[in-house]
């Protein structure tokens, strides 16, 4: 797995772009992102964009970045996921926990 | 047609994708499964075999191998994944709170099996303190599943 940290166009908000797939070999690391990219009082996009795979080690991991951004007094957006992620976020009840946006036109390949 | 894939494979996290590359390489030798339901099998897979590395970590048994066998024929594909850990109770897995419910975000696992039984068409787990076996049945036709 791989991360950066990007800004919202208007620099405001962090984004962290994450590319891979997000499971127990990866959550070390990318529990190391969520916790660098939370900012107090700023709300945080995770983009899935580039993520193929997620497990439920991988929900752990946003059920944690959750966690800690709405401590730190903001929230957590997904950008972007595939459709078998928003498949599994919705199979587990978690599609109406975070705010999922889109970035995609209609027509475009994921 | 009958067929055997077998991995044995060190308790190592970055062998997991390993694992599901295996497992979806054998599902997708002609009559494959459709794309959905593999992507449902790469998954479940991908949840067994961290239980798996999981529970061999715990109990120490970290030099042991844990073993994915695939069993493959015209009607279905079953996966087993057997580890030597120390097992657990599948009928005492604590429930999660309800996703709307605040206390949700305490808990960042335990979704694993309930994740197995949603994507699979059949599900058996044995465990003992020896060890657990995950058995994991795919249909290559969701109706076939009935007719059996």
């Amino acid at each position: 797995m791989e991360s950066r940290v990007d800004r919202t166009p208007n620099g405001s908000e962090p984004v962290l772009v994450v590319r891979g797939d997000l499971d127990l070999a990866s959550a070390p690391a990318l529990r190391a992102a969520i916790i660098g990219a939370v900012e107090p009082g700023r709300d945080l996009t995770i983009d899935l964009s580039a993520v193929d795979l997620v497990d439920s080690t991988g929900i752990g991991c946003l059920i944690g970045a959750l966690r800690r951004v709405r401590q730190a007094g903001g929230d957590v957006a997904l950008r972007d996921p595939r459709p078998r992620v928003l498949d599994l976020l919705e199979l587990c009840g978690l599609d109406s926990v975070f705010t999922i946006v889109s970035t995609r036109e209609v027509g475009d390949r994921p | 047609m009958n067929r055997l894939v077998e991995l044995a494979f060190p308790s190592r996290t970055d062998y997991l994708a390993v694992a599901r590359l295996v497992v979806v390489a054998a599902a997708s030798i002609e009559p494959a499964l459709g794309e959905e339901r593999l992507d449902n099998l790469r998954l479940a897979v991908s949840e067994a075999c961290t239980n798996a590395i999981e529970a061999q970590q715990a109990s120490g048994a970290t030099q042991e191998e844990i073993l994915v066998r695939c069993q493959i024929d015209d009607e279905r594909i079953a996966v087993e994944v057997l580890d030597q850990g120390g097992g657990f109770d599948p009928d005492t897995v604590p429930e999660l709170p309800e996703p709307d419910r605040p206390e949700r975000l305490d808990h960042e696992s335990g979704l694993g099996l309930t994740l197995i039984r949603l994507l699979t068409d059949e599900t058996q787990i044995v465990s003992s303190s020896q060890g657990t076996l995950i058995r994991i049945i795919m249909y290559r036709e969701p109706s076939a599943q009935m007719a059996s």
